[in-house]
């Protein structure tokens, strides 16, 4: 690498503070590209990932931050948000949630089998702006208990409409892909026996995952939540989360539906120009 | 979705509900969290957890100003959880980042004061060297991107990447209670 800086232009400055003209070392220059990919995560106003830092490099983090949040009108929330999150917060005086990590721990395991209970689920929506953590959109779903043998579906029968999604020849078997359908952000995966679809926010606070397809996982860049193929939390990841919601898929016309949410809760949220496939009868496959 | 403004208390020393917590002090807690973050979803799900605990822990002795304070004080154990859970940092870390980031307002009383940081930021950046400044100013002032910062201070992108290191390491390691001097 060359010199940073060209030593005729050193500038004269009085702080005290002597600006650094060697060359870096292999392990700064290593340094340097990692903070600098942070630094562009957050210049797409995208949520820090997950990893471990120093001290020194959670400072400088931090004081990115600081200076980003001096641009004008830099830090003005999204209207949309402001709305979205005054809603929520009523709803939530009705029917309080614990939110908190150390809440959720305690009190996951504790939670009566087999009883179904209204929780608000971050289906996620088609839309950057809105893909705040389970803000969402608040689809109500009935659940039960936290069993592979009750895995919760994201939109009950009779709620919903089938949208298409992918070709029946897109995947093989084992492969999945990624769609956004309505407000639902969600992934397809082929089987030995067909399709499956699931939710593909997050539990934990409504993050997007990324399916990780060597280890064949879901991982949620947040914190770190890791879910197995089938949507069940994985035993890598570091807390136990609530299983992914399921959604209902069928083959119909060479192409794999999904059954969604009936309306777009945000605009722009999802596929506007696919007609929804009538919903009829018991042929659809349960991922 | 209903936008309608909720009364307001007449009193400062009446409790006020939830919303108006909310109306009055959402567009605050959302500028503090977005200046400890840097991005907009990281502020969104805070500002979200904030008021989200906020909604279970109100408590209706509390008049309008030490409701406020509590906010604030909520918020900052929020980024606190939420730093140490993503950056997964031990506890003195922990505690290094929570002295240099989240300094309590002089007044805990008063709304955080922005102009105060305004002047904080600029004041560490009057005591970089030159070429450091430039950067974090085109990199983080401007929202210029490696390319357009190289091309403006004409050195090579590599570079920027290292200047934009080095600099914010610097920046990081001022103390700027002993800028007055």
């Amino acid at each position: 690498m060359t010199s940073p800086n060209d030593k005729s232009q050193r500038p004269a400055d009085s702080s005290g503070i002597e600006e650094d003209l060697r060359p870096p070392s292999r392990d700064e220059a290593q340094a340097a590209s990692a903070l600098d990919e942070r630094i562009e995560r957050m210049r797409a106003e995208r949520r820090a990932k997950s990893a471990r830092l120093s001290s020194g490099e959670a400072r400088m983090q931090v004081m990115a931050a600081g200076l980003r949040a001096q641009r004008p009108d830099a830090d003005e929330p999204d209207p949309d948000f402001i709305t979205r999150l005054r809603q929520r917060v009523r709803d939530s005086e009705e029917a309080p949630e614990p939110v908190s990590l150390e809440e959720r721990r305690r009190s996951a395991p504790s939670r009566p089998k087999g009883v179904s209970r209204r929780v608000i689920l971050a289906g996620g929506l088609g839309v950057a702006a809105a893909a705040a953590a389970g803000v969402a959109v608040g689809v109500g779903v009935e659940r039960a208990a936290n069993t592979p043998q009750s895995w919760p579906a994201l939109v009950p029968a009779g709620r919903g409409v089938w949208l298409p999604v992918a070709e029946v020849d897109e995947l093989a078997v084992g492969q999945t892909l990624r769609f956004t359908a309505n407000s639902v952000v969600g992934f397809v995966r082929r089987t030995a026996d067909g399709y499956a679809a699931l939710s593909g926010a997050c539990t934990h606070m409504g993050c997007f995952l990324d399916w990780n397809a060597s280890a064949r996982t879901y991982d949620c860049p947040c914190h770190g939540g890791r879910f197995t193929e089938d949507g069940a939390s994985a035993p890598s990841s570091p807390v136990a989360y609530r299983p992914l919601p399921t959604l209902q898929t069928r083959v119909e016309d060479g192409k794999v539906w999904v059954y969604v949410p009936a309306t777009s809760v945000a605009p722009n949220g999802g596929s506007p120009t696919i007609t929804p496939y009538a919903s009829h009868g018991n042929e659809s496959r349960k991922a | 979705v209903d936008d309608a403004l909720p009364v307001e208390a007449e009193s400062p020393l009446d409790a006020p509900t939830l919303e108006m917590l909310y109306e009055r002090h959402v567009h605050a807690i959302y500028r503090f969290i977005y200046s400890k973050v840097g991005n907009r979803e990281e502020a969104e799900d805070l500002t979200s957890q904030v008021f989200l605990k906020a909604a279970r822990g109100i408590d209706s002795s509390r008049d309008a100003l030490s409701a406020q304070g509590w906010l604030f004080q909520v918020a900052r154990t929020t980024i606190a959880d939420h730093w140490r859970s993503i950056y997964q940092l031990r506890a003195n870390s922990l505690d290094d980042l929570l002295d240099a980031g989240l300094e309590l307002p002089a007044d805990e009383q008063t709304q955080i004061d922005t102009s105060a940081t305004d002047r904080r930021v600029q004041r560490i950046l009057a005591c970089l060297p030159a070429r450091y400044r430039d950067v974090l100013t085109y990199r983080f002032l401007l929202n210029y991107s490696i390319k357009e910062t190289a091309a403006a201070l004409s050195i090579s992108e590599a570079n920027v990447k290292v200047i934009q290191f080095r600099a914010l390491k610097k920046a990081s390691e001022i103390d700027p209670d002993n800028l007055d001097a």
